[in-house]
């Protein structure tokens, strides 16, 4: 630490009792570092001694009414904030996204597989018989409905 | 039946205004703003020397006692609580002005080399003889002559009582730059103190 900072520690109980006696001893033997002492000192006590003193000009009134409007403005702007997002809707919104892109990604796969040909494949094949059948190619599966009550 | 104790605000202790305001009464928190207001706001230009960025900086400290009120568990003094805040919003405000403004001569000089270390002590009793509104005034009138970053560490250290660590925690700085910032401070301010003449200070 560089001497003069070490007076001015000194002055401010910064230091160790034994760097504090080194100090004190140096000072006792160099006037220009007991000089230096006595005008940080000085300045010190003239500091804590005399603080500037400043007031607010306004009247308690208007600079309370000031306060309490600052604090409406911040309590409006949170609770619009609240109204606007609200947690659990930040929380699922990626959730929410991806649920959302497979839905779409299923529904794309399922107008990929022939549906044109279901209206194809479901009439009445045999008009005499009141027959009616359904054939999936994607289940793989046929059905036929036979109407019992056709003559 | 009502059993609410009625507070009578204006003699009423500052604990008893706190716990009252920390459950919502407007009037409890209007009282600790009329005791305190000034102190707080003095902190505040003593930091940023303007008045209307002090005025508006100490309001802003009191939208965030009440904000934070709940927290407030009584280690220390309502007043040093607030006390605290304000100097929290000064050094943010600080920080925010600096970005927009060049260095100042004063902070090169102590990044040269520090020329208040080769400043021989003219007078080593500077405020000797003078009457204690004359040295108020000598000192308001010396602090505003420092750069923001010299007053904010006399400020700290001389009137908030805070050491080397504590300072150099809130500015984060080392504390060889506290105690640099410092020993710069107190030189400008013996030479100020001892060079003004009276009538400058009318």
């Amino acid at each position: 630490m560089n001497s003069d900072l070490e007076i001015q520690a000194y002055l401010d109980n910064e230091l160790t009792s034994a760097q504090a006696r080194q100090v004190a001893l140096r000072m006792d033997k160099d006037a220009d570092a007991e000089r230096l002492f006595r005008e940080l000192r000085a300045v010190k006590k003239a500091l804590a001694e005399a603080e500037p003193e400043h007031k607010l000009t306004e009247p308690r009134e208007f600079y309370f009414a000031q306060i309490v409007q600052r604090i409406d403005r911040a309590e409006a702007l949170a609770a619009e904030q609240r109204v606007e997002v609200p947690w659990w809707r930040r929380a699922i919104a990626p959730i929410a996204g991806v649920a959302a892109v497979s839905a779409v990604a299923f529904l794309l796969a399922r107008t990929a597989t022939p549906t044109t040909n279901f209206a194809q494949e479901t009439g009445p094949r045999t008009h005499e018989s009141g027959a009616i059948t359904f054939r999936s190619h994607a289940d793989g599966m046929t059905i036929v409905w036979i109407d019992g009550q056709k003559e | 039946m009502n059993l609410e104790v009625k507070i009578e605000y204006a003699n009423a202790a500052d604990e008893q205004l706190v716990k009252a305001a920390q459950k919502g009464d407007m009037a409890a928190f209007e009282e600790l703003v009329a005791r305190h207001r000034d102190k707080v706001y003095a902190r505040a230009f003593s930091m940023l020397r303007n008045e209307d960025e002090a005025v508006d900086v100490s309001q802003e400290a009191w939208v965030k006692a009440w904000q934070r009120l709940v927290q407030f568990q009584g280690d220390s003094s309502f007043a040093t609580w607030m006390t605290r805040i304000v100097i929290n919003l000064c050094l943010d405000q600080l920080r925010k002005n600096k970005r927009v403004r060049a260095e100042s001569i004063e902070k090169l000089d102590e990044e040269l080399g520090g020329v208040e270390r080769q400043m021989p002590v003219v007078n080593p009793n500077p405020t000797a003889g003078l009457e204690r509104e004359e040295l108020r005034a000598r000192i308001d009138k010396a602090l505003g002559q420092l750069s923001h970053e010299h007053r904010t560490v006399l400020v700290l250290h001389e009137f908030e009582d805070l050491e080397y660590k504590a300072i150099a925690k809130r500015m984060g700085c080392s504390i060889g730059t506290v105690m640099s910032r410092l020993f710069y401070a107190r030189r400008k301010m013996a030479t100020l103190l001892a060079s003004f003449k009276r009538e400058e200070l009318k």
